[in-house]
């Protein structure tokens, strides 16, 4: 099984290995710095467990959990 | 790079007004900085062919021959164009060439920021760059090598902070001619009239500080191309950088890190959430701003029309044109002016809501349950201004990425019970429902305050079940993520929210002193005088009289199927407000009182929630939704919903008993 951001714990980092998913949201991800060997920490969770929160090139993102989960990290 | 250069020759011919965009991300400072260049020289028109706001100033300058008019372009992350911003963005840079760009890059975000300043780049695009917020990058130990960047960029490159020197104080003492810190912003101007008149700037040189100009094509300058990938882009970012910057502490983004530990706090956050918002509605339609409310309406309903009376009865003014100007004008204009304290209060919370960056947060919160109809937290936004007004909350949409979610939330905003329909529940309140009270657990609530709660709550049901039909059945998702930044938390500047809200405010007293003084005087002649222009006694005989007693069977298995009330919904097309101005004018107190029960009365609340919007709510949905069908849909949809409702309420009501 391989990891996914939805795998890290909050305060956890981990580099990105791939973005997978529709082209548009892969597009839309590596626009904003979701590129491979790019390190990226889960912050928080959302008080009722989704979206998630992340840091990624200093600066602060939400997306959701199954946006998150296709976004493998090593 | 030669194209550049011709076109600027070129236009040098034509005349001596120049065409400056600016872009940058979201939350970069664009705005402010707009603001400053241009001062109070601002106006708000229409794209021309794309039918979407923009805004234009014009620049005030020390060489009076040179005019650069500014556009203030949507903030985006990106020109490729896929959302309704980003479509506008590219527009105008590509398709529309202005003659010069201004990238505004916030300096303590260079990476990302630095992604559109690349793309700009990569369509050689003449750009100055504006490197923002240098304040707070000194603030934050980092250093950022302004000189090399810009031999990367092969771009012009000002460091600025728009915010510092924006103050109110330093803008008078810039006035009296003081020396205050302007945050850069003279550099920047007269770097943009070099770029745009000095001889031969087109191919974007790099000046040295010594003023000697170094080779056009500087050997450390990235290369990038219109087909790069983000990849290649992020790789070329990462070089800049490497060389270009030192990192010392981010503050900004360790302090928002502390803010939100308390405010999107597990167990905190929603009912913070909640209790901000309590807050907001609490002081904006509370006893403060009821009371400056109170104070307008008895100089429109006593002061005023007194001395009105002993003044054109001085001038021996016939009677007709004292019932003019009293019960048409200073009635209508006064009803709709009383309001302004609720208008105030809802946006300067708004904006601030906005500009201190917790707007993001409560979508941030919200979203979960917004995914559950099938729409994002970015919903949330648009559907929250739609308690102030229709018009900019439904353009506000445009910051949804899923075109079907964009829809959904231009049709369901108008449910969210506008400003403007305040003061029609407030006069049914104060006659109908402010002197009873309801127990309820044991506690009494004044049946006033619950009655205004079930209206905004039914509001905001409406516009659920709607997303969730809608979402199901014609506009399903395409699955667009949702991916929003969440901006450090910044304290708003001053000047900048001041301008935001006269922004606001001066439209509302605006609309009051033109279309409703023109629907007033409009109203108070249909009532006045029948369809051979000859002055009624009985006003059931006047124009609204007949169109009224026309139209009013529809209105019968609603329980209000009265003429007066049928006209007022009539107007309340034009503006909302107007349906105030027109029972004040056609009803007296009396015949209110004895028209309406409470029922039927609260039947007439819900129907006004619910029905078509006004005039310039549904122009904006149809600029918005850039189509007459959809427009069309949404007028039926929502007056369909309206009598639906309304005939419930009348019906159910009467079956429990109620009148």
């Amino acid at each position: 099984m391989k990891k996914t951001v939805t795998d890290l714990k909050v305060g956890e980092s981990g580099k990105i290995q791939k973005v997978t998913g529709n082209s548009g949201y892969v597009r839309r991800l590596s626009e904003m710095g979701f590129t491979p060997g790019t390190v990226v920490t889960l912050k928080k969770k959302a008080p009722l467990g989704d979206p998630l929160e992340l840091e990624i090139r200093e600066y602060v993102l939400t997306i959701r959990k199954s946006s998150a989960s296709l976004i493998f990290i090593e | 790079m030669s194209d550049d250069k011709s076109k600027i020759s070129q236009s040098s011919h034509k005349s001596q007004k120049w065409q400056i965009s600016l872009v940058g991300n979201p939350n970069s400072g664009k705005t402010t900085l707009f603001n400053r260049l241009t001062g109070s020289h601002q106006r708000v028109g229409n794209w021309p062919g794309v039918t979407v706001e923009k805004k234009t100033g014009y620049c005030p300058f020390t060489q009076k021959e040179i005019r650069l008019e500014i556009t203030d372009l949507p903030g985006i992350y990106s020109l490729e164009p896929r959302s309704t911003e980003e479509t506008i963005a590219y527009d105008h840079i590509v398709n529309n060439t202005p003659d010069l760009v201004v990238d505004i890059v916030d300096a303590t975000n260079l990476e990302r920021n630095l992604f559109l300043t690349l793309q700009l780049k990569s369509h050689n695009v003449p750009t100055v760059v504006a490197l923002n917020m240098m304040d707070e990058v000194r603030k934050n130990g980092d250093k950022i090598d302004v000189d090399k960047l810009s031999a990367m960029l092969n771009m012009p490159v000002v460091p600025i902070s728009a915010l510092s020197g924006s103050g109110f104080l330093s803008q008078i003492m810039r006035r009296l001619g003081k020396n205050v810190d302007d945050g850069g912003i003279g550099n920047l101007t007269s770097r943009i009239v070099q770029e745009v008149c000095g001889s031969g700037c087109g191919c974007g040189c790099v000046e040295v500080s010594d003023g000697s100009s170094k080779e056009c094509k500087s050997p450390l300058e990235v290369s990038v191309s219109v087909d790069s990938t983000p990849e290649k882009m992020y790789s070329e970012i990462d070089k800049i950088i490497k060389e270009c910057l030192v990192r010392g502490v981010n503050k900004n983004i360790d302090r928002s890190f502390k803010i939100d530990k308390i405010l999107t706090n597990k167990w905190l956050g929603i009912p913070i959430f909640l209790a901000i918002m309590y807050l907001v509605f609490q002081i904006s339609f509370g006893d403060a701003s009821s009371a400056i409310t109170e104070f307008i309406e008895g100089l429109a309903d006593e002061t005023v029309p007194q001395l009105v009376e002993s003044w054109l009865t001085s001038l021996d003014s016939p009677e007709w044109i004292i019932s003019l100007v009293n019960d048409g004008i200073v009635a209508g204009v006064g009803a709709v002016l009383s309001f302004l304290p609720q208008i105030f209060f809802l946006f300067l919370f708004l904006t601030l809501l906005e500009d201190t960056g917790y707007m993001a947060r409560a979508a941030f919160i919200m979203d979960r349950l917004f995914k559950q109809v099938g729409l994002s937290g970015k919903s949330f936004i648009p559907m929250l201004m739609g308690f102030g007004c229709s018009v900019p909350a439904v353009m506000a949409a445009r910051t949804l990425e899923d075109e079907n979610d964009r829809k959904t939330t231009i049709i369901i905003t108008p449910f969210m019970s506008c400003g403007a329909r305040l003061p029609i529940y407030a006069l049914f309140v104060g006659v109908f429902f402010a002197k009873t009270n309801i127990e309820l657990f044991g506690y009494s609530f004044s049946s006033g305050g619950v009655v205004m709660m079930s209206i905004y709550l039914l509001g905001v049901l409406v516009a659920v079940f709607s997303a969730l039909l809608f979402k199901k059945t014609i506009l399903k998702g395409d699955g667009t993520p949702f991916v929003m930044e969440l901006p450090p938390y910044r304290v708003p500047g001053f000047t900048s929210t001041i301008m935001h809200l006269w922004e606001k405010v001066s439209g509302f007293v605006i609309r009051a002193g033109t279309i409703i003084f023109a629907m007033s005087i409009l109203i108070w002649l249909c009532q006045s005088y029948d369809f051979t222009f000859t002055a009624v006694e009985d006003n059931a005989e006047s124009i609204f009289g007949v169109v009224g007693h026309w139209i009013a069977p529809i209105f019968e298995p609603l329980g209000f199927g009265d003429w007066r009330a049928a006209v007022a919904l009539l107007t309340g097309f034009i503006a909302k407000e107007a349906v105030v101005s027109t029972m004040e004018i056609l009803y007296t107190a009396q015949d209110f009182e004895a028209f309406f029960t409470p029922l039927t009365a609260y039947a007439f609340m819900v129907f006004t929630l619910l029905y078509l919007p006004c005039l310039a709510a549904l122009a904006a949905m149809k600029q918005e939704l850039n189509s007459w069908k959809w427009t069309i849909f949404a007028l039926l949809y929502q007056t369909g919903v309206a009598y639906g409702a309304a005939f419930i309420v009348f019906r159910v009501g009467h079956l429990l008993g109620f009148s």
